[in-house]
């Protein structure tokens, strides 16, 4: 019955191809947005991966390009116990570099973190930029006030720029005097710098920084959830509260972005998938509605409600196979091409391809069950007076 | 009995409004029978093969085929018996249109599977009807007549209690015509099938041949030919 199946679907090809095409455009739609929503998960997994102790930001300021707290703060959380050290960091919008604007995109804005070297020694695991140097050195004591720079390898590679070279940075020149690499989306936007630097950079008077890294003797989640609740006391009665995020927090935050994200994409491919299960079932309906007369054939031969039923099914299963593994390859041939065009990687992997496929088969069979009742339900008589 | 049918009355809903296309059939027709139902348009004639074959059920009456009561059966049960019991040939010669001669021939088998054991058998059935040459031509490419032999080819495989003919010559030229008899005539001497025909061309009448008239739903006779009608 399968090659029968086959055959029926393969001799009406111009009504398969149709139906072949919008149920693959359905499948390569939902391929290409989970791809790109399971892309932001893993960029985002692999910078929260990175940055294992909390951040320290002035309360209700969201992120620390927002924030300003006093510098002090640091000795007092560097009392609370289980805190190792606590290093200030600014944080800054770099306004243009190299006289190019920074902030075109989501994912390509570049900003500027002032750090002071001496204090980041404290760090028992060091700083994550210090963790992915890659050639020249860190920033070092003796570069307050030298105009010295450190820069991703991504940043060294869109300006045609290296260790030993000099960026332009707002309206300052840089020596470039390292190179990182993360492999962070979100933290290769960085030039580190001096805090001396980074102070004159931001307008900022020495007394203000915008943030804190704090890390912590333990890293367990316990252990910072309590650290976390011994620094928010420890400024509740202050002027400038204090907020404090954990990896475990701000992938509650991303968590929720990517619910909605979530939603979005449900929306989106269940419309896909309906719109592919109408076309395979208009499809399925117009076919059967031409071949009654043929049926009327099978049933006078012999064959039952339900062989009816299994061929319509089989030929409509065989359109939503074939537009699934055809979706599945467009859908993984637009991720390919689209990844090396994009800031961060989407990803289809074998699961998705193999899902979407299954999918097909799905559309097919929910959009052949109508009109394979409406075959099988034909009365013999009838369907061969039609013809 | 191949076929006893009592009282058998069908009555169809046209527009609304019913139609007695049979007003009470009573017949019996023994096994081996050769049988032509005869009689102009709209007489019953097409209504009786269609409840002998199992492709409709009757309104009311008693209808035994084979020896099984058809009225009483399941939907599942009627396409059995209809795939193992019976043959059909139409007018319209009624064949799949994408499928060649040798597919045609298994269609009644394909949905259980059965077909490809039995595609040497369904050659040689089509090289019996004088198709052996024509084995794999779907039916565009096949003459009237050529296309008739297929549907008697699917007939014979299945090795039939009763055929089923409906017009059987409606399209075909008298030649054609003849032939078309001569196949179903050998079906019927060798095969032992009892035969049902429902026509208004009665030159394919013979000798012992039992021929039923029928008129307005009603059969008006009924008996066995002593030579040519």
């Amino acid at each position: 019955m399968l090659r029968f199946a086959l055959k029926n679907v393969l001799t009406r090809p111009l009504r398969s191809f149709l139906a072949l095409v919008g149920v693959s455009i359905s499948i390569a739609g939902v391929v290409g947005l989970i791809s790109v929503s399971s892309g932001l998960r893993s960029t985002m997994s692999d910078t929260l991966d990175k940055v294992e102790g909390l951040v320290m930001i002035e309360a209700n300021s969201v992120d620390p390009i927002f924030s300003t707290l006093p510098i002090d703060y640091a000795r007092r959380v560097e009392k609370i116990p289980g805190v190792q050290a606590c290093v200030p960091e600014l944080w800054r919008v770099a306004p243009n570099v190299e006289g190019q604007k920074t902030l075109i995109g989501l994912f390509n804005a570049i900003v500027v973190l002032g750090l002071d070297p001496e204090r980041h020694t404290r760090l028992s695991a060091g700083h994550v930029y210090s963790r992915s140097m890659r050639r020249g050195r860190n920033i070092e004591p003796g570069d307050a006030g030298k105009k010295r720079v450190v820069v991703s390898e991504r940043i060294a590679r869109k300006y045609a720029k290296d260790v030993g070279g000099t960026v332009k940075v707002g309206e300052e020149q840089f020596e470039i005097v390292g190179v990182y690499n993360t492999g962070s989306l979100f933290l290769d936007g960085t030039l580190v710098m001096h805090l001396e630097d980074a102070w004159k950079f931001a307008g900022f008077s020495r007394d203000l920084v915008t943030s804190f890294y704090v890390e912590a003797t333990e890293t367990s989640p316990e252990a910072l959830a309590r650290i976390e609740k011994a620094i928010e006391a420890e400024f509740a009665g202050e002027k400038k509260k204090v907020d404090c995020l954990s990896t475990t927090e701000w992938q509650a935050e991303f968590g929720n972005m990517m619910k909605n994200l979530d939603v979005f994409l449900l929306v989106v491919s269940s419309i896909a998938v309906i719109v592919g299960a109408i076309g395979i079932l208009n499809t399925m309906l117009m076919s059967v509605t031409e071949r009654v007369p043929e049926f009327g054939i099978l049933k006078a031969n012999g064959w039952s409600r339900g062989d009816v039923t299994r061929l319509v099914l089989a030929e409509s299963t065989y359109l939503g196979v074939a537009g699934g593994v055809l979706g599945s390859a467009i859908g993984w041939a637009g991720v390919t091409s689209a990844a090396a065009m994009m800031p961060f990687q989407p990803t289809a992997p074998l699961w998705l391809l193999g899902s979407a496929s299954g999918l097909g088969a799905l559309l097919g069979i929910l959009g052949g069950v109508y009109p394979a009742r409406r075959a099988a339900g034909l009365s013999p008589v009838d369907a061969i007076r039609a013809s | 009995m191949i076929l006893r049918a009592v009282d058998l009355k069908k009555t169809y809903a046209i527009g609304g409004r019913p139609v007695e296309a049979l007003r009470g059939v009573s017949l019996e027709i023994p096994d081996g029978a050769f049988t032509f139902v005869v009689g102009p348009s709209g007489s019953g004639k097409s209504t009786l093969m269609h409840l002998a074959g199992g492709l409709d059920r009757p309104t009311s009456g008693t209808l035994e085929v084979a020896g099984q009561d058809l009225a009483r059966m399941s939907d599942d049960g009627l396409s059995a018996f209809r795939r193992e019991k019976l043959g059909f040939v139409f007018q319209a010669f009624n064949l799949i249109p994408n499928l060649d001669a040798v597919d045609n021939v298994l269609v009644p088998f394909v949905a259980r599977g059965l077909a490809e054991g039995m595609r040497e058998r369904a050659r040689e059935m089509l090289g019996t009807v004088g198709l052996g040459d024509r084995l794999h031509h779907r039916p565009k490419q096949l003459s009237g007549g050529e296309q008739q032999r297929v549907a008697i080819a699917r007939a014979l495989l299945k090795d039939p209690k009763l055929l089923l003919a409906d017009e059987p010559t409606g399209e075909l030229d008298s030649k054609t015509g003849a032939e078309i008899f001569g196949l179903i005539r050998q079906l019927h001497r060798e095969k032992g099938a009892s035969v049902f025909v429902v026509t208004h061309d009665t030159r394919y009448i013979e000798k012992d041949d039992t021929v039923i008239k029928v008129e307005d739903g009603r059969i008006v006779s009924q008996a066995a030919t002593e030579g040519q009608f």
